[in-house]
Order: structure tokens, then C-alpha cells, then sequence
């Protein structure tokens, strides 16, 4: 029983660390995009 | 406190006293081994017997116990649990252990795994290895996988001649093999919703996508088990599927040796920065064993060719300017011509017209 709740543990283990990568990818693209915008909105309003 | 070669010695000296009476002749061997990028780790092996697959503990993170303050003695116990754990396992392969040399039975469980070619000279010296720009691949036979891990045995040279097989084919049939375990492409954000309330996210692999529908298109190529997918980049078909799924070209972020990450080239993201992105995100949030590579790659939607996206700017820069400069050459050399043929015209219109004294003395001598 102890050898399958560790194994468990381990592929939640992978999950979450494939979810940390993901989240932060997401995170900084987003900073980029909205970099952009803001740029494009500025030299517009200039 | 010992230092850590003091520890390893300490626990080879002593983990027989915690092990069962069937390793008391057991020869405890202590040997570093080359993982990923350079990391280096140190692991010890405890036959049993006279068995042929001997499973490594390692000991770096044990050490890293002890100097936080767990008792030495502690670890060592901790050690031979682990031994005792890997020996079932260790049989079962055994047992498979005279088909691993028949290729016929090992194809099918063949992996591509890829890395950093610059980063794992060390790791890819004894291993059939194949090139791809910036990338190296290496294969695996994966005696078992499933949804809770892989084991493995790399694919060595010495073996691929046991093989009696070329690298070309153990690339095509670990290519064919990879298929088999999946591939999909997936959006970043249904990834991200999948894994916290656990509905699996659409394949988008066969889909034709609207990118302008999208606010900030991101997807993620792997297998279906997000294990050692990234390899799957190095399949032109995929990259070709993945062009006509996107109607343009694209980035590749090397996330991790389990997957990358497509961008479309929509002229929103430069390439400075993408590679700024992937340095920080190695830094903070990818462990160094499953870093795959800090170079983003760029991919032509319609050939599926893909390059070093910074050397390929540097290569279009470099065209532009040629092109430039051959254009002024150009325009100069006309401008530069037309005033040497006039002045060309203007000599031999001179040379035409004979002196006046010379002509004088012409006539009178003639």
C-alpha cells in the first residue's frame, strides 16, 4: 500500500511541475502582449 | 560533520548492516553518473547476488538530509530501504534481460530523448546519438512505463552493435515508436484548467486554428504521458501538422525535456526577449536535469524547417544588408558609367579633331 501512495505522489509531483512551467510561460507571454499594447496605445495617443 | 565524500564512504561501509543476509557478499560499488547538462551524481550499487540489472541509489540528496541535521545512521538505513524497494523491480527486468540484445523486441520500446548538444557533451559520449542544429537526440529502451514513471537503459553504442543495427534505424524506429505513445498539441490555457479541475484537454494536432480568435495563442507539443515528449519537435511530420494547424510559422520554447511550447510568428514577440523568457523560466521554475535547452528555435510553417531563431535574424539581417549594399553598387556603378562614357566620347572627339598647325602644315605638304 506504501509503495503505490508513493508512486502516486510521484506523478503529482510531475503534474506540478509541469503546471509551475506552464503557469509561468503563460504569465510572461502575457507580460510581452500586454507590453505591446501599451506601447502601440501610447504612440498612438502621442 | 563530514563532508560528502566522508558521507559516502560512510554509508558504504556500513549499509550491508541494514540490508538482508542475501547481499552479505555483495561488492558496494560508489560511481558517479552523468545526468542531464552537466549534472553530476553520485550513486551507489548493491548486487544481489549474482543478478545482472543492479538498480542505483542515489546519494546526493541523502546528504543533503544529513547536513540539515538528520542522523547519519538514519540515512543509511534510508539507503538500504531503497534497495530493498528497487530489488523487485530489478528481478522482473533481469528476467527480460537476454531480450534486450534481440532489437526485434526492444524497437517497440524505443524513446527518443532530446538535449542541449552543448550542454551534454559528458552524457552523449558512449550513446548512439543523432543531430539536429542545436539539439542532440539519444534513445532509451523503456523497459516500463506507465502513468506512475519509466524505467530505462540507454541505448549505447556497444549496444547498437550488439544490435547489429545502424543509429539511422534506431531513429526511424523510435520515431515510429513515439508516435505510438501520442502526440498531441494542446492549448497552454486548457492545460492549465486540465490540471486543476482534471477534464483532459482537446488534441488540436488535426485542427485548423483561427489565430486571430485567439487572444494570446500558446500551445504545448508533447505525448500523452508528458513524459520525455519534447523529442517529438525533432519529427519533420509534427512540425509540418503543427504549420498547417497554426496557417503560419512559429517560435519553439524549449520548456523542458518533456515538452515545448509553440508560438505563431503573428510579429508580436521578438526574439531578444523570447530568449530572455526561457532563460528566467530555466532559472526560477525547471530543475537542471529537465532543462532541455535555452535557444529558442524558429520553424517554417510551410517546409517545417527549423533553425536557431537568433542566427536566423542574424542571417536576414545580414541578406538585407548585402542586398542593400549590392543596390548602391549598383546605382553608383550606372551614374559611374554613363560620366566614363562621356568622357570616353569627349576624348575621341578631341582625338577626331586634327590641330590647327598640324592641319596647315598637312595641307601645305600636301
Amino acid at each position: 500500500m506504501m509503495k503505490a501512495m508513493e508512486k502516486r505522489q510521484e506523478a503529482r509531483k510531475n503534474q506540478e511541475k509541469t503546471l509551475k512551467r506552464m503557469m509561468a510561460y503563460q504569465k510572461k507571454s502575457e507580460q510581452m502582449v500586454n507590453r505591446k499594447r501599451m506601447n502601440h496605445h501610447m504612440i498612438r495617443k502621442g | 560533520m563530514m563532508n560528502r565524500k566522508e558521507f559516502y564512504e560512510y554509508v558504504k561501509d556500513n549499509v550491508k548492516e541494514y540490508l538482508p543476509e542475501s547481499y552479505k557478499d555483495a561488492e558496494i560499488k560508489l560511481q558517479e553518473v552523468e545526468k542531464n547538462n552537466g549534472l553530476k551524481l553520485t550513486g551507489i550499487t548493491i548486487p544481489n547476488g549474482d543478478q545482472r540489472i543492479v538498480p542505483t541509489v542515489y546519494l546526493d540528496s541523502l546528504y543533503q538530509e544529513y547536513i540539515h541535521g538528520k542522523d547519519v545512521d538514519s540515512c543509511v538505513g534510508d539507503v538500504a530501504d531503497m534497495r530493498i524497494e528497487a530489488q523487485g523491480k530489478a528481478e522482473f527486468f533481469d528476467m527480460g534481460v537476454p531480450d534486450i540484445l534481440d532489437y526485434e523486441k526492444m524497437k517497440d520500446k524505443l524513446q527518443m530523448r532530446i538535449c542541449d548538444k552543448e550542454w551534454n557533451t559528458d552524457l552523449l559520449a558512449d550513446k548512439v546519438v543523432t543531430e539536429h542544429g542545436d539539439f542532440a537526440a539519444y534513445y532509451a529502451v523503456n523497459l516500463e512505463e506507465n502513468g506512475e514513471g519509466i524505467s530505462s537503459i540507454p541505448v549505447t553504442v556497444s549496444l547498437m552493435n550488439e544490435w547489429g543495427v545502424s543509429a539511422e534505424q534506431i531513429q526511424a524506429d523510435a520515431m515510429v515508436a513515439d508516435r505510438k505513445r501520442g502526440v498531441t498539441l494542446m492549448d497552454m490555457n486548457e492545460i492549465i484548467k486540465s490540471t486543476i479541475f482534471g477534464e483532459e484537454p482537446e488534441n488540436l494536432l488535426n485542427e485548423k486554428m483561427d489565430m486571430e480568435a485567439m487572444e494570446n495563442p500558446m500551445f504545448c507539443l508533447t505525448n500523452k504521458a508528458k513524459m520525455n515528449g519534447a523529442s517529438l519537435l525533432l519529427q519533420e511530420d509534427i512540425r509540418k501538422q503543427i504549420g498547417e494547424c497554426l496557417g503560419s510559422d512559429y517560435f519553439v520554447i524549449p520548456s523542458s525535456i518533456h515538452e515545448v511550447l509553440i508560438l505563431p510568428d503573428n510579429g508580436i514577440f521578438q526574439v531578444p526577449e523570447l530568449n530572455a523568457m526561457v532563460k528566467e523560466v530555466n532559472e526560477t521554475q525547471v530543475e537542471r536535469e529537465e532543462q532541455l535547452s535555452d535557444k529558442v528555435q524558429f520553424c517554417d510553417g510551410k517546409t517545417a524547417v527549423m533553425e536557431n531563431a537568433e542566427r536566423r535574424e542574424a542571417r536576414l539581417e545580414k541578406a538585407k544588408e548585402a542586398e542593400k549594399t549590392a543596390v548602391k553598387k549598383e546605382a553608383k556603378g550606372g551614374i559611374h558609367g554613363k560620366l566614363e562614357k562621356a568622357k570616353a566620347e569627349i576624348k575621341a572627339k578631341e582625338a577626331e579633331k586634327v590641330p590647327k598647325n598640324k592641319s596647315k602644315d598637312l595641307a601645305t605638304a600636301l
